[in-house]
């Protein structure tokens, strides 16, 4: 079984979560108090598919809608992207469907994911559902929560399996 | 603390950059280190062993350029440490130049947080009062609508109170005159039967009290059924037989069925529309009123004729609205407000209009309603099948031996991720949510529909909670736990929302 290693990057608008999803997937924890990203964090988790192994390194970037010059820097090197929305914000989505265009403008057609999180704050969502069966037939897209751990695995696991 | 490779030097004298802490990794073009240098302390890198941090910068430096220029600003090393990264070349080698940056992204960090949290705080209170605004139109529709329907009732309880207090009068004369009667007497046969009529008007003004107070609580009998416009004509006649004993008043009823399609509409619509127009041209009618009943296989139209014009519905409409005593004729008031509340109910329409003879028309039309495809004009087309999402299980049964009797299939679901998975690659026309019994269900119909779920959803119950747009968005129509299974067929076939 072979081990690869890819740099996957996590871009969001602030306070959607990114920085808790990380947390979720690579050390299974979770902290209420929200705490904002300066800059970028990097954290790695191996994931085992059927045919290899692969170890993502995630560069957890701080939010933003519009990512500057610096931030761009970032994203070289990268093989995969999380978007990431807050469903009890529904601009976030269009912030994450900016940042994609932008990132992909950078470094290419990289594979994606999509997460909408907060899951757990449900009664309070401002997406329409259709909006995400609109989102869901241009790329995988994830129902998350950070707080509970709904769908973060899967949605990792998912983008492992599209990575180069 | 080792000093910095005269490359470094060199290269940060060149950019200018601020003097700060600053420490390098020098590594071959493999990522094998080469050197430690500058104030390892800082970033912590003193301790750590040489292969975890070939490891930890090859990584974090992929896809980056070697051959210099390159610069990660602010980049968490764990442990309270921030750098911004430097990548200098040097012939085969590359420095990683770290510079202690922890202060400024602290300053930073409070100032992002304050400004982000801020934010978030604006966000929500802009929610908040959308949801008030929201809540407040809601409420302003109920009050109005509650307002709209006591005044309803009002009105019709003081129509009933005038023709109940006329009818009960009616039967205490019949009874004072039978009582004054001796037993052998020939007219008593007569006096008994006005009495035996009376009584029976008194039970219909009951029954027409109960079937507006129905209406009024919402609870409206939408049953349609074919109607014989001779027996229509007679139940006008027995609704308005109290007004015919006045000496000066008179009705001619004719009858014109223009056409052989059978009349078919909601029950007791036609006599009820119809017996408030009759009731308010008798009222102002100071001799005979004509009057034609007509059906044209279109519409059930009433016409009636008369010679006085003492109160327009026009001006009945006009004091309800500024909500005036109806001080110079109630019973006329209501009875013309009624007849326009009633019309527009079952989409009549009703017209006043004055002949070439100075004689006030008026005209009310009542569509008929079609007989449904399926023959039975009450029953909905929809054949399932259906699926129910519900944790209890008697309530289940009730619905599986329901929809059984419609030989309609129903499938029992939990609120569980495997049912939604069942549910989404195999999906039923109509999927039924108990909100009581299952506690996942309204996110389980969201997640459905924002995987492309095209058919129905209901809600069987109440949220708990404020709708959402994005529950708006979900639930095809919501229903009381406790519908009725033709409520339930109704809905499913698209007939009526909720």
């Amino acid at each position: 079984m072979s081990d690869v290693v890819r740099k996957i990057c996590m871009l969001g608008d602030f306070g959607v979560g990114k920085t808790s999803l990380v947390a979720r997937y690579v050390s299974n924890t979770f902290s209420d108090k929200y705490l904002t990203t300066v800059g970028v964090k990097t954290d790695t988790k191996l994931v085992e598919l059927p045919q290899r192994r692969v170890k993502l390194v995630l560069w957890d970037i701080a939010g933003k809608d519009v990512l500057d010059g610096l931030k761009l820097t970032y994203l070289r090197g990268s093989t995969g992207l999380v978007m990431v929305a807050d469903g009890t914000r529904a601009p976030t989505l269009h912030s994450a469907a900016q940042l994609l265009r932008q990132a992909r403008g950078e470094i290419g057609e990289v594979a994606a994911v999509l997460l909408v999180n907060k899951f757990d704050l449900f009664d309070r969502w401002e997406v329409a559902p259709s909006q995400l069966a609109e989102l869901r037939r241009t790329m995988p897209l994830f129902e998350t929560s950070a707080l509970s751990g709904e769908s973060v695995e899967e949605a990792f696991t998912a983008l492992a399996e599209r990575l180069p | 603390m080792s000093a910095l490779p005269d490359a470094v030097q060199r290269y940060l004298r060149r950019e200018q950059i601020a003097p700060l802490a600053a420490a390098a990794l020098s590594f071959d073009g493999d990522w094998r280190l080469l050197g430690r240098s500058g104030e390892l302390t800082r970033f912590a890198l003193d301790q750590a062993a040489d292969a975890d941090l070939e490891r930890q910068f090859r990584e974090l430096c992929m896809g980056q350029s070697r051959l210099g220029g390159t610069r990660l600003s602010q980049l968490d090393l764990g442990e309270g440490h921030n750098a911004d990264v430097h990548l200098v070349a040097e012939q085969s080698q590359v420095h990683v130049v770290l510079l202690d940056v922890h202060e400024a992204v602290e300053q930073e960090r409070s100032w992002q947080q304050n400004a982000q949290e801020a934010k978030l705080r604006s966000y929500e209170q802009g929610r908040q009062l959308r949801d008030l605004r929201q809540q407040r139109i809601s409420i302003e529709a109920e009050r109005d609508a509650a307002k709209a329907q006591a005044s309803e009732l009002s009105a019709r309880n003081q129509l009933f109170d005038q023709r109940l207090r006329g009818v009960l009068a009616e039967i205490e004369r019949s009874a004072e005159r039978l009582l004054a009667l001796p037993a052998e007497h020939g007219g008593r046969q007569r006096e008994t039967e006005l009495l035996r009529q009376a009584i029976s008007q008194a039970d219909r003004c009951r029954l027409s009290l109960a079937r507006a107070v129905a209406r009024i609580s919402g609870q409206v009998d939408d049953t349609i059924s074919q109607v014989a416009l001779d027996q229509l004509s007679a139940e006008l006649y027995a609704s308005v037989a109290v007004l015919l004993e006045a000496p000066e008043r008179s009705l001619s009823l004719r009858l014109q069925q223009r056409s052989p399609e059978p009349l078919r509409m909601v029950a007791g619509a036609a006599a009820e529309i119809f017996h408030y127009a009759l009731w308010a041209s008798l009222l102002r009618c100071r001799g005979e009123l004509e009057a034609v009943l007509r059906w044209d296989g279109q519409f059930a139209q009433l016409q009636c004729n008369s010679d006085s014009d003492d109160l327009s519905l026009t001006e009945s409409a006009l004091l309800w609205d500024q909500q005036l005593p109806a001080v110079d004729d109630p019973p006329l008031t209501y009875a013309l407000f009624g007849l326009g509340r009633s019309a527009h109910r079952h989409h009549g329409r009703v017209l006043e209009q004055r002949d070439s003879d100075g004689r006030h028309r008026l005209l009310i039309s009542l569509p008929g309603r079609r007989e449904e495809p399926s023959g039975d004009i009450t029953s909905p087309g929809f054949r399932g099948p259906v699926g129910l999402i519900c944790g209890d299980a008697e309530y289940a049964e009730e619905w599986v031996a329901q929809l059984a009797t419609r030989g309609i299939p129903l499938s029992l679901h939990s609120a569980d991720p495997e049912s939604l998975q069942a549910l989404y690659e195999n999906p039923p026309p109509a999927l039924l949510f108990d909100l009581q019994s299952a506690a996942g269900a309204p996110a389980m119909a969201y997640k459905l529909r924002a995987r492309g779920y095209p058919g129905m959803l209901l809600a069987l119950g109440e949220l708990g909670h404020p709708m959402t747009n994005s529950m708006a968005a979900t639930w095809s129509a919501m229903l009381p736990r406790d519908c009725s299974l033709r409520q339930l067929l109704r809905t499913l076939s698209g007939r009526s929302g909720a």
